[in-house]
């Protein structure tokens, strides 16, 4: 048994990374892809497959909105943004999620038996 | 009489009249001749099926929505490719395929390479299988299995020396190992394996698609090309319904409101876009210059029955039917035919090896155009159709004539009377309206052809030397390293002794679009439909300078422009963007109102850089070292002829880089040239088309014209005695003979108004009835028709009244 099994996300957490990211900058897929992947130094992993349903999910619920850009290829590429009520959420997500964390660390504390 | 007693009596009439033979033996050759070789032309590249297997099934599907910003074209989305293969019935199956461009590295000189990227079923679904080794296999089109490749004949021929050992070799392509698994065979048709955007170019290797999941974006990325096979008995019409269901079903996934639809079009035609009206125009004109011929043979023909009337005379009163003197005609014609059509074969192979080196590079399937079975069968028709033309109206003639006339003594010939000399006149007039419609076709293209190279195109092309470059991403992936080949790079090539500049651009004029982008000017608000677009151009100070773009206000970037977001806007740009106001110091934000403002610090003219036929695009130039690409172009402006510096410029690209592939140079003249080959083509070949209709009308005028002379001697000698001056006489003849050809440019003119019309879309700025053209063409035809009826006349001049009183 070598390798480490990875974790699932719990839900909401790859709509989570991806909000952040785009909260830097605005990205196309691809880009997005590798930018999770880069500043995650490959502990996560999204799975494959996964991106483009998410987006699909941010877009839809107007926390991302998609624009045309040129890539660096001269190809025409849908952009996703963050908008206004994408990074309302974001802030609200993170803040619960370390609520829960914070928890999670409580009980988990080494302390009396 | 027998066909055979036809036949030869035929032969025997000809060779009593050899210089009359040949005359007619000549015309039919190069009409013939010339139309099947153009034929062939029109065959291979717009009849006969792609060489595939069941060919008929093949379509091209393409994507449109206007949402997406754009309609038309062969882009195809990834997701949506999947869909349709998971969903549509009618296509037995469908592949997705893209072009690349790679570095091959490794194995001798570093070279760039075009090559496809395609679906494992592709091969076999064209029915195309490699003479060495094996196409690709379906588990390795996935991203991971799929460093394999195909070599194309001409690549292992050229790069591996053909060495049957490559199978399982390992090559280095993007810097990464690719196995060799198999090798096309060499007469692989161009058209389609590399896909249709690419099927003008050399596909040298192909790897599996290997679809990643980042490509899958589902509304957007419109990148591919997609080929598919419809099932037996599937209509395109079936398929493209069913095709479009499944696009409603995507669109109504996408978030916000989108349109989407496909389109299914026969491959062949994809293949071909574009060529039809420019081929048919050529064949429409060769074939005239062979009913022109054929005119002319009939003007011969009729011009002899005159003179044999008392042959055929003897004949009918002897008890020959009329409908036998019919069938003798018409045999001695249709052997006539068949003798030229033989010498104009000869005429279709000696022209075929010219017409297919001048023809330009990018005339689809030019590797497909062979002299086949059909070629030949049309050849063989087209002499059959000339031989009926040349001999119909003769026949007729025969059988009309009058045998009491024929056998009065003291008549060598039957007067042709009023009617058979109409009747040829009506011919000649025939004759002089196609080649007016001919020539007035060639005087457009080629005014045309002439506007097009006078056009302003905002730059120059003399003595620029270019090369295209293309960074490697893994050593160049940062902008940093990127300037910093360029500030190497750059100096050197301007040190080197007859340079005068150098300029770099992601792209020069002529040679592709750029990238496009949205100018907002600071301060507005716009929606995107409203945003001006702006093709971006990635440039180093020098450009300007090097391509001779004027300067037109404030100054190009300097070294105060490291950091500072500077732009220089094209005037038309400029004025879209600031109206009337002075645009120096205005500043705009490229892409969307979130992005840096950038400034503007100077305007340049305007540039055809899309095509010379195009208004020049709105154009803006960004200091490379803010932004730029992995591929462009180097340009440089020297002193002397440009390619005795390209040793020299190679070798300094290659100490700064040696691992660099440094492909052909070209000089911006031949850039141009390029450009315009397929008009080029045009004008040349109506050319030729043109001298030989215009020769052969001048023929026929002339002919007759020297014949009704040789006829009215008599009559014109009798005028002479009576006291006619000798140009008196010349000059009755000169204007009777220009009668029917005055009548026959006005006929002409008419139609080729119609016919300018017609082409409209073919011209550069002049109209369908452009005056130079037409007014041009009617001086040229007057005039040679005028000295066709000159020569003759002036043989009347030196007529001796007595002499032609004598002759009976």
């Amino acid at each position: 048994m070598g390798k480490p099994t990875r974790r699932d996300l719990f839900p909401g957490a790859l709509e989570m990374m991806v909000l952040r990211t785009l909260k830097r900058q605005p990205l196309h897929g691809y880009a997005l892809a590798q930018q999770i992947k880069k500043i995650s130094d490959d502990l996560l992993q999204i799975e494959e497959g996964s991106l483009y349903p998410a987006l699909q999910r941010l877009l839809k619920e107007r926390l991302v909105k998609a624009e045309w850009g040129i890539s660096s290829t001269n190809r025409r590429v849908r952009i996703y943004k963050l908008t206004a009520a994408g990074a309302k959420h974001l802030d609200r997500e993170v803040l619960s999620f370390e609520r829960m964390l914070e928890g999670i660390t409580r009980v988990l504390a080494p302390g009396e038996s | 009489m027998t066909i055979e007693q036809d036949f030869r009596h035929s032969l025997r009439t000809i060779r009593r009249s050899p210089g009359f033979a040949a005359a007619a033996i000549l015309t039919v050759a190069l009409g013939v001749g010339a139309n099947t070789a153009i034929f062939s032309v029109v065959n291979g590249t717009l009849l006969r099926s792609l060489p595939f297997r069941a060919a008929g099934q093949l379509v091209a599907i393409s994507e449109e929505s206007r949402a997406a910003h754009f309609t038309g074209g062969v882009w195809v989305n990834a997701m949506h490719f999947l869909e349709w293969r998971k969903e549509v019935r009618s296509f037995q199956s469908l592949a997705l395929l893209t072009g690349l461009t790679e570095n091959l590295t490794g194995s001798g000189e570093p070279e760039r390479l075009i090559g496809a990227r395609v679906s494992a079923n592709l091969f076999p679904m064209l029915g195309i299988e490699p003479q060495l080794g094996r196409g690709f296999r379906e588990q390795e089109d996935r991203p991971g299995a799929n460093h394999v490749v195909v070599l194309s004949h001409s690549l292992w021929v050229r790069r591996f020396q053909a060495d049957r050992a490559i199978l399982g070799r390992t090559i280095r392509l993007h810097g990464e190992p690719y196995q060799v698994i198999g090798v096309m065979p060499r007469d692989l048709p161009q058209a389609g394996a590399g896909g249709v955007e690419w099927s003008r170019v050399r596909t040298e290797f192909w790897v599996p698609f290997g679809l990643r999941n980042d490509e899958l974006e589902p509304f957007g990325d419109f990148d591919y090309e997609c080929i598919g096979r419809l099932r037996p008995g599937v209509s395109i019409a079936q398929a493209a319904a069913e095709l479009n269901s499944v696009q409603a079903r995507i669109a109504a996934t996408i978030p916000e409101k989108v349109d989407l639809e496909a389109t299914v079009t026969p491959l062949q035609d994809e293949v071909a876009a574009g060529w039809h009206r420019a081929l048919l125009l050529v064949f429409a004109a060769v074939g005239m210059v062979l009913l022109i011929g054929c005119v002319n043979v009939a003007n011969l023909l009729l011009a002899r029955a005159a003179g044999r009337g008392r042959e055929f005379a003897i004949r009918v009163a002897v008890g020959a039917s009329r409908i036998h003197l019919l069938a003798q005609s018409l045999t001695e014609s249709f052997v006539l035919a068949a003798i030229g059509g033989a010498f104009g074969l000869l005429v279709t192979y000696a022209s075929f090896g010219f017409l297919i080196a001048h023809a330009p590079a990018d005339l689809p399937r030019l590797d497909e155009v062979h002299i086949d079975a059909r070629v030949l069968l049309f050849g063989l028709f087209v002499t059959a159709v000339s031989g009926l033309l040349c001999g119909l109206l003769p026949a007729l003639r025969y059988a009309r004539l009058d045998p009491q006339e024929g056998l009065k003594t003291g008549s060598h010939s039957v007067t042709e009377g009023r009617r058979g000399q109409r009747i040829r006149s009506a011919l000649v007039s025939v004759e002089v309206a196609l080649s007016t419609v001919c020539l007035v076709a060639l005087g457009l293209l080629l005014h045309s052809f002439i506007q097009l190279l006078q056009v302003d195109r905002g730059f120059d092309v003399e003595r620029v030397l270019t090369v295209d470059l293309s960074l490697p991403d893994q050593q160049y992936a940062q902008l940093a390293q990127r300037t910093d080949f360029w500030h190497r790079l750059l100096p050197k090539v301007e040190a080197l002794p007859g340079v005068k500049s150098v300029g770099i651009s992601n792209r020069l004029p002529l040679t592709g679009a750029g990238s496009d982008n949205w100018l907002i000017p600071e301060g507005e608000k716009l929606a995107f439909s409203q945003r001006p677009v702006a093709d971006m151009r990635f440039v180093n100070p020098g450009f300007f300078r090097t391509l001779g773009i004027p300067l037109e206000r404030g100054r190009i970037f300097a070294a105060v422009d490291q950091t500072h977001r500077a732009a220089v806007l094209s005037a038309k740009t400029a004025r879209r963007l600031f109206g009337n106001t002075d645009p120096i110091g205005k500043r705009f934000h490229l892409g969307d109102e979130d992005s840096p403002l950038i400034t503007v610090i100077g305007v340049a003219g305007d540039v055809r850089g899309n095509g010379l036929e195009r208004a020049p695009k709105w154009t803006l130039y960004i200091p490379y070292w803010q932004r730029d690409r992995l591929e462009m172009a180097l340009a440089v402006r020297t002193a002397m002829d440009p390619m005795a510096i390209a040793g020299a410029v190679r070798q300094q690209i290659r100490n700064v880089d040696p691992a660099l592939p440094v492909p052909q140079f070209r000089t911006m003249s031949e850039v141009l040239n390029a450009s315009v080959a397929q008009r080029r083509f045009q004008v040349f070949i109506l050319a030729i088309f043109g001298g030989l209709a215009l020769l052969l009308a001048s023929l026929g005028v002339y002919g007759i014209v020297s014949h009704a002379v040789a006829q009215r001697t008599t009559e014109l000698g009798v005028r002479l005695a009576l006291g006619a001056r000798p140009q008196d006489v010349a000059w009755l003849v000169l204007r009777q003979g220009m009668a029917p050809v005055v009548e026959g440019l006005i006929a002409g003119v008419v139609f080729a108004l119609l016919f300018g019309r017609l082409i409209a879309g073919l011209l550069f700025g002049v109209s369908g009835h452009d005056p130079a053209a037409i007014g041009g063409v009617i001086a040229l035809l007057a005039a040679v028709a005028a000295l066709a009826c000159w020569i003759p006349a002036a043989r009347t001049m030196r007529i001796d009244p007595i002499q032609a009183l004598r002759y009976e």
